[in-house]
C-alpha cells in the first residue's frame, strides 16, 4: 500500500496502517536515538515517545511534506529537547574533552587494534560534543545519520544554501579541534 | 585555484554535492598543492571515524509494547482535548454573559424606581394633586426632585402660602 494511503488511514485511527508505518521508520528513528545515546534502551524508549508524539499530532499531518521527513523533524527535535532537559547536549569544554581523550589514548596501546578504532571512534564523539549544538547536529544528521542536504534542509528548516555552509564550516570546526591529537599520536595516520 | 576554494570543493566532493568539471580542477590542484592532499586525508579520516561508528540492533516487539501505549495515549488524548475545550469555553462563557449583561443594560428600558409612600398615596388618590401638578411630578427623573415637587405641590394646593405649583 502507497505511505499516502496508511498516512490516510492511520489518521482515521486504523492502528494496523500506523503498525506499518512504524515498522518502515522505527530502525532509522531508533539509530537516531541511539547515536546519542548509545543506550539500546534508552534510545527504545525514546523512539517510543516519538511515535505517540507523532501518532497524537498525526490528525494535524496535511501530507504537503513525506512523512519520513516530517517524522524525522519531529524525531530530532525530540531528541534534542529530551537532551538539553537532560543537560547533555551542551557544550563539552575542550579542555574536558582533551583530559578524557589523553586517558583513552594513553591506554590505547595495550589494546588491540579492534579496540584501538573504538577509542578513536569515541574520541571523534567526543570532540563533536564539544562544538556548538547546530553544528553537532548538523554533522550527525549528514555525517552520522546520511541524511541528504534536502532532506536535513527540510527536517531543520533551513534552506540547502545554509545546510552546506552550516555543515562544511562545522567538520572544519571539527578537524581543527582534532588537529593536536593527530600530531600527538605521530600524524594522521595515528588517528 | 586558492586553498580555501579547495577545501569547500572537497567538503562537497565526499556528499557527491560538487558540480560537474569542478572534480578535475580540484584533483589537479590536490596533485600540486601538499597540504591541501594532508588535509584530504584528514577529513577522510575523520568523516570515516564518524560514519562507521556501529548502530545498535532495536529491541524485538517494539510495536507490541508501544501498541498499548498509543490506546492509553489515545484515551488520554480525548480528556486532554476536552479540558482543553472546557477551558476555552470559559472566557466565551463569561465573554458571553457579559455582552448578554451590556445587551440587557443598554437595550432594555430603565424601569423607573420604585414609588415612594407619598407617590403611591398620590396614585390611590390619598393625597389630591392638581393634574397639571401630577404630570409635572412624574415628568421628574430624580427622586429628590419629585419629592420635593410633590411636598411643595401639597402645600401650594392645601397650604396657607397659597403657593402654585411652578
Amino acid at each position: 500500500m502507497e505511505e499516502k494511503e496508511l498516512v490516510r488511514l492511520s489518521q482515521s485511527g486504523q492502528a494496523e496502517a500506523f503498525s506499518a508505518l512504524v515498522r518502515k521508520y522505527h530502525p532509522k528513528v531508533f539509530s537516531m536515538a541511539f547515536n546519542l545515546t548509545r543506550n539500546r534502551e534508552a534510545a527504545d524508549d525514546l523512539a517510543q515517545e516519538i511515535f505517540i508524539k507523532a501518532y497524537v499530532a498525526l490528525p494535524k499531518f496535511r501530507l504537503k511534506s513525506e512523512f519520513g521527513t516530517w517524522l524525522y523533524r519531529i524525531a530530532f527535535n525530540h531528541i534534542r529537547d529530551h537532551f538539553r532537559k537532560e543537560g547533555k547536549y551542551k557544550q563539552v569544554p575542550f579542555d574536558q574533552v582533551s583530559e578524557l581523550s589523553l586517558v583513552r589514548a594513553d591506554g590505547a596501546g595495550e589494546r588491540n587494534a579492534a579496540k584501538d578504532l573504538e577509542a578513536k571512534k569515541d574520541l571523534v564523539h567526543r570532540v563533536l560534543r564539544s562544538l556548538p549544538e547546530k553544528h553537532q547536529a548538523i554533522v550527525n544528521l549528514r555525517d552520522i545519520q546520511g541524511f541528504s542536504y534536502e532532506e536535513i534542509s527540510r527536517i531543520l528548516k533551513i534552506s540547502p544554501g545554509t545546510v552546506d555552509s552550516r555543515l562544511h564550516r562545522a567538520r572544519k570546526m571539527l578537524r581543527k579541534k582534532l588537529a593536536p591529537y593527530w600530531s600527538r599520536e605521530g600524524g594522521l595516520h595515528a588517528l | 585555484m586558492r586553498c580555501k576554494k579547495a577545501e569547500r570543493w572537497l567538503l562537497r566532493s565526499f556528499d557527491g554535492v560538487l558540480p560537474a568539471g569542478r572534480g578535475e580542477d580540484l584533483a589537479e590542484h590536490l596533485r600540486q598543492c601538499p597540504s591541501c592532499r594532508r588535509l584530504e586525508n584528514e577529513y577522510r579520516a575523520m568523516l570515516g571515524l564518524l560514519k562507521s561508528r556501529e548502530g545498535a540492533e532495536p529491541l524485538p516487539y517494539f510495536w507490541e509494547r508501544l501498541s498499548p501505549k498509543l490506546q492509553e495515549e489515545k484515551k488520554a488524548f480525548v480528556w486532554v482535548l476536552w479540558g482543553k475545550w472546557c477551558l476555552r469555553s470559559v472566557p466565551v462563557f463569561l465573554l458571553l454573559v457579559f455582552l448578554f449583561a451590556a445587551a440587557a443594560f443598554l437595550i432594555l428600558p430603565s424601569g423607573r424606581e420604585e414609588m415612594t409612600q407619598s407617590e403611591a398615596l398620590l396614585m390611590q388618590n390619598g393625597i389630591s394633586l392638581s393634574e397639571p401638578a401630577t404630570a409635572f411630578l412624574f415628568q421628574e427623573a430624580k427622586l429628590e426632585n419629585r419629592q420635593m415637587r410633590l411636598l411643595f405641590g401639597t402645600m401650594g394646593e392645601n397650604g396657607p402660602s397659597g403657593r402654585s405649583i411652578p
